[in-house]
Formats: C-alpha cells, structure tokens, sequence
C-alpha cells in the first residue's frame, strides 16, 4: 500500500524552504502524496465553534514536543499561537509540486465553501497542467464559524455550498464549454482552460466522519479522508460508505479511502484497515520534524525504513 | 533602468515547461520582472462589454506571427481560440517564483474584484514569504462584464469593491491582528500569518488609464502599470498622477511607474519615457519565442543586447 505525509504548512513548518526541502524528500523516501491543511484566516478563540478533531484519530496519539505546533491530543483548536503561519494551501501545493516529479500533491482539508468555485476550478486545473496530474483536492465543509464570519461566507449552508462548488468545477473541470446553474453559483457557456491533465477532472476527496460527509462522499466523491476512525470501527463504517455509494448508483470500489495515521502506527493496525476496505494512508506529523536540510533528509530516510518499506509490504 | 518581460501564460505558452523555461532565460538575461495576465474564464463573445486595449500601447505594432494567440492590433478581445490554455496568474506565479532566485514576478494584470481579499492576501502573502519578497501584484479593475457575470461578481461595482480590497489586504498583511469595516468586506481581529517577505506588503500596482484607475494609484497603489500611454502625452499625464499623489497626501516619488513596451521600442522612446518619469518597462510580446531550448535561448540573447543592457545604462 501506498502512504504520503502532512508535515509541512504550519509555524516552523510554513516555510519555503521546509515546503521545498520536505517535499522533496518525501518523494524519495518513497511517500506517495504530500498535503496541506488550510485556514484563511485565524482567530485568538473559537466561542461560536465545536472543534471536531478533539478525539484524534482513534489510534494512540505519538509522542509530540510540546512547542509542535499542532497538537494532536488537545480538545480545542490548538494552534498553539494563531500568529504562527498557516499556509494557503494552493500555493503550498504549487511550491511543493515545482519541487518535486512525482509525488502527488493535495489539501486535507481545504474548506471549500470559504472560496469560489471557478476561481479555484481554474486555480488547481493550472496547477495539475504544470506537475502533469499530480493534485489531489481535498475538501472539507469545515467547522470554524469565525473563519466563515471573517471571509463572508455563510456558515449556516457551507454543507450546500460544498456540493454546489464540487459540481461546479467538474463542469468546468470536464465540459468543453462549461454551464453550470446553482442557488450560489451560476454561468452560461464559459470556456476554462488549460483542462486538468486528467479527463474526469481532478479527484475530489472528502474529509469528515459524520454521516452528512460520508453522503457526500456516496454521492460526489473521489474519495473520503477518515481521520477520527477507530480501527474497530473502520469495517463497519466503511462498508455503510460502500452501500451508500452503490445507493446513489455509483461503484465504491473506485473510492480512495485514505486514512490519517501518525508516526506511530503498527504495521498489525494498518492492515486492519486495509481488510477494512482502507486503499492507502496518510501520516499526520506535528513537532516530529527539524528544520534544517539534513535533519529532514535523516529523518525521512528514517521513515523510509520504519514506515513506508513496511506500508508498501501490506 | 530595468525592464521585465511579459511572455508566459495564455496557449502554447501556458505550460508549465514553458514558464519555468523562459522565466529562468529571463532571469539569466537580465530581466527585471515576470509578468502574467488573468483571464478566470473566457467567453466566444463579448456583446456587453468595451475591450479597453483597442488602442494598443500607444507605440507602432511589432510584427506579430499570425498564430499568436494574443493580437496586440486588434480592436476587440482577440484571442484567436477561446479553447487555449490561460493559465491562473497566482499559480502561475508560484510556478516561476519557485524555478528562480532573484526576479520579481508579477501579475499584469490580475482583475482584483472578481477575487476574495482574504484568500488572495493569504495566497499573495505565502507566496511572497516562499520566495523572500518577489511578488508584485498588478491590479486591474476589469472590463469584461461577462467574466463578472461568471464569478458571480457585481460589474458596476468593480471599482468600489476593487478599493476596499487593496485597504483590506493591506490591513491582512501588516497587522498583528487585522480589522476592517467596509461595504462588502468586514473582518475583526483576524489573523493572517506568514507575512509578505516586504515590509509594507506586496506592493500593489494598478493597471489602466482612466481617471479611476489613476486616483486609485495616487490613493492607494504602490505603482502604476500604464498600457496606452504614447510617449508624447507622458510627460502631461505623469505629472497630474504625481499631483493627484501629492494631493492625497503621499509621496509621489515612492511609486514604481512600469510601462508596457514592445520590441520595437527605439532607446530614444525609453529616454523620453524615462524623462516623463517612468520607473522601469515591461516588454510585452506574444508569438515571439521559439518552444525548444536553443531557440529560447537564442531569443533571450537577442533581447539583452537590443534591450536589457541598452536600458541599464540609461
């Protein structure tokens, strides 16, 4: 199986330099993708908002240093300080995939309601021209009102939006000349090129658990980015995701199921989730990483023996 | 003097081979700047709007191969098929920033209401910090109404919108924790971190020669980026943008005045627009340069002797 890495776009991590060099070798250590997270903005407190990731991953959270600056065991947002940078993660995409030829590059999660869909559409379909077909989008709905607040967009129908957006751009994505007529986005005949290098456009992945993300999954995705997934709870659920893809008419066995996991996974766990119906992984790593040339390049070579040499036995 | 070229981004010359190709021959011949249009989507026809550009940039028209996708004589928008690839300006600059070390890339012009000021600050600012202070943003306000139609975007509104955004990116890239408060904008400590590399921010230069555009520079832009200016009527419209500067209570001499030149450009012309008070050029072309290597090259040579070196030394 295969397995890419989210370790750069935050704090220490948010730099060019760190994008470049980490990008780079994760590609030869054999990661398959490299993703970027995303807020546009942030804010000092989040009193209108429920933070959903308090749970982590499911799995036994790694050891961290304390200045990491995501920390994967708080209840809260956790941003240790909201004036560390935070990427925007098409240009972090962009940055990595000029620095690398191989590796897929994508967003987990970009929130997709705070932006507009033919820019975007445009955006991504430039890039995935430049690196050959190499991005991955990956969307979510997200969870921050304030965000929202700040940006314009209306908090109450991201969920409508996100469908709406994702619709969109494939018609721009995949139409010679596109149309498109929604609540919130509407167009007649425009042309959008350059076409991603892919025909069917680039693949859409949908981050979240809840069952509204897993519809939207059924019925729009390319694919689904779990990350608070229980191993005991991955079959069960993944074979509800199934059904209702085959219910909304399409064939789940062309989903990519892409499973956040951090450093610390056993290899014994990780083919539970591929029995489950799991088709690759993502290593979610915060505080784990220097920042200096060589001790990225050691601490990949590292990973490349303790995590992707074994991943790519299963 | 400087001068930068404007060669990347709409059909053959959109790909991403291309652009890192030729942006490293500019770089290598002396190019000051990399410019890059903006076109979100296209339309075969444009039955409500006015193409601005009619006039050219007020110097004789170069010969132009007859396949260049852009006709600088042409009087209405005369891209010669609406299916070419026109790349996204700010992945596009990503693209460039990240094949290069020390040529300022810049957008000529990016149509700024059909944006979001908060994604496009963040997207600008990351940009910039990735490459350590190279981005200039060349602004424009837009003529074609049916690409506003498009994106959703008010038309009549353009200019307004266009304002609040320069003051809200500004505030997004210089303060701690930003604040704005305008008519279709509002944010409250917001904060937007990485920072431009440049103090101050990305500059922000306007396009255009209309009265709007010419108080907006003295208003609020960093530089002007004038197309239709002969060279006789320099001097007269040069000093009332500098008035209108000093009357808005800015120093006149802080802006960078970049205008657009074609090949053909006799030392004497750039003398007089120097004299006017022209800061620096960029030379416009579109069909000129050869795809392979030896060619480009070969092409980039002829300019540094006809152009780059002469204009150094004026």
């Amino acid at each position: 199986m295969k397995i890419g890495i989210t370790c750069g776009g935050i704090g220490p991590y948010a730099s060019g330099a760190f994008i470049r060099a980490s990008a780079k070798a994760a590609e030869l250590a054999g990661f398959a993708h490299y993703w970027m997270p995303d807020h546009v903005v942030q804010l000092a407190a989040y009193p209108a908002s429920t933070y959903p990731y308090a749970q982590g991953s499911g799995q036994a959270l790694p050891e961290q240093s304390n200045d990491a600056p995501l920390q994967f065991g708080d209840d809260t947002y956790a941003n240790v300080d909201p004036r560390n940078p935070l990427i925007d993660p098409v240009i972090g995409m962009a940055w990595a995939a000029a620095a690398t030829s191989t590796l897929e590059v994508g967003t987990n999660i970009l929130v997709l309601p705070q932006r507009n869909p033919v820019v975007l559409a445009k955006e991504l379909a430039s890039l995935d021209t430049f690196s050959s077909g190499r991005v991955l989008l990956g969307v979510g709905v997200g969870w921050a009102k304030e965000e929202f607040d700040a940006t314009g967009a209306d908090f109450s129908l991201r969920g409508k939006r996100t469908d709406e957006a994702i619709i969109a751009m494939r018609a721009l994505w995949t139409q010679a000349v596109s149309s498109f007529a929604g609540t919130f986005d509407r167009f007649t005949d425009v042309y959008s090129y350059p076409k991603p290098c892919r025909r069917e456009g680039i693949p859409v992945l949908i981050g979240g658990e809840s069952k509204a993300a897993m519809r939207r999954v059924a019925q729009l995705g390319d694919g689904w980015l779990p990350y608070n997934l229980p191993i005991d709870q991955a079959g069960r659920v993944i074979a509800e995701l199934k059904a209702m893809t085959r219910d909304a008419g399409r064939n789940p066995e062309m989903l990519r199921i892409v499973k956040i996991i951090y450093s610390n996974a056993c290899p014994d766990d990780l083919r539970r989730y591929r029995d489950a119906g799991v088709t690759e992984f993502n290593m979610a790593s915060s505080g784990e990483l220097p920042t200096d040339e060589a001790g990225i390049q050691a601490k990949f070579a590292e990973w490349r023996d303790s995590i992707v040499g074994p991943v790519e036995k299963i | 003097m400087r001068i930068g070229i404007t060669c990347g981004g709409i059909g053959p010359y959109a790909s991403g081979d291309f652009m890192r190709r030729s942006v490293q021959a500019a770089e290598r011949a002396g190019f000051a700047h990399y410019w890059i249009p903006d076109h979100v989507v296209l339309f075969a026809s444009y039955p409500e709007s006015k193409y601005p550009y009619a006039g050219g940039s007020g110097q004789k028209t170069p010969d132009q191969n007859p396949d260049a996708p852009l006709q600088f004589g042409d009087d209405t928008f005369a891209l010669v098929d609406t299916t070419v690839a026109f790349a996204d300006p700010v992945v596009a600059m990503t693209w460039l920033a990240a094949a290069t070390t020390t040529i300022e890339i810049g957008s000529n012009v990016l149509i700024l209401p059909q944006r979001h000021p908060i994604i496009l600050a963040k997207e600008l600012a990351t940009l910039d910090a990735c490459c350590y202070g190279r981005i200039i943003l060349g602004a424009g306000a837009g003529w074609a109404k049916e690409d506003f139609d498009a994106l959703g975007v008010d038309f009549t509104k353009r200019g307004k919108i266009m304002n609040e955004m320069i003051s809200a990116m500004k505030t997004l890239w210089r303060d701690r924790a930003s604040s704005f408060e305008g008519e279709y904008f509002r944010f409250k400590d917001a904060f937007c971190y990485p920072k431009p590399a440049r103090p101050g921010g990305v500059p922000i230069f306007v396009g255009g020669e209309s009265k709007p555009a010419m108080r907006r520079v003295a208003q609020l832009a960093d530089g002007w980026l004038p197309y239709n200016l002969p060279v006789e009527n320099a001097p007269a419209v040069i000093a009332e943008l500098k008035a209108m500067t000093r009357d808005a209570g800015r120093d006149p001499k802080s802006l960078r005045l970049c205008k657009i030149v074609y090949e053909t450009a006799t030392l004497d012309d750039l003398k007089r627009y120097r004299d006017a008070g022209i800061t620096e050029f960029n030379l416009a072309t579109n069909g000129d340069i050869p795809i392979d290597d030896a060619g480009m090259e070969m092409k980039f040579r002829t300019w540094k002797e006809i152009l780059v070196d002469p204009i150094a030394k004026l």
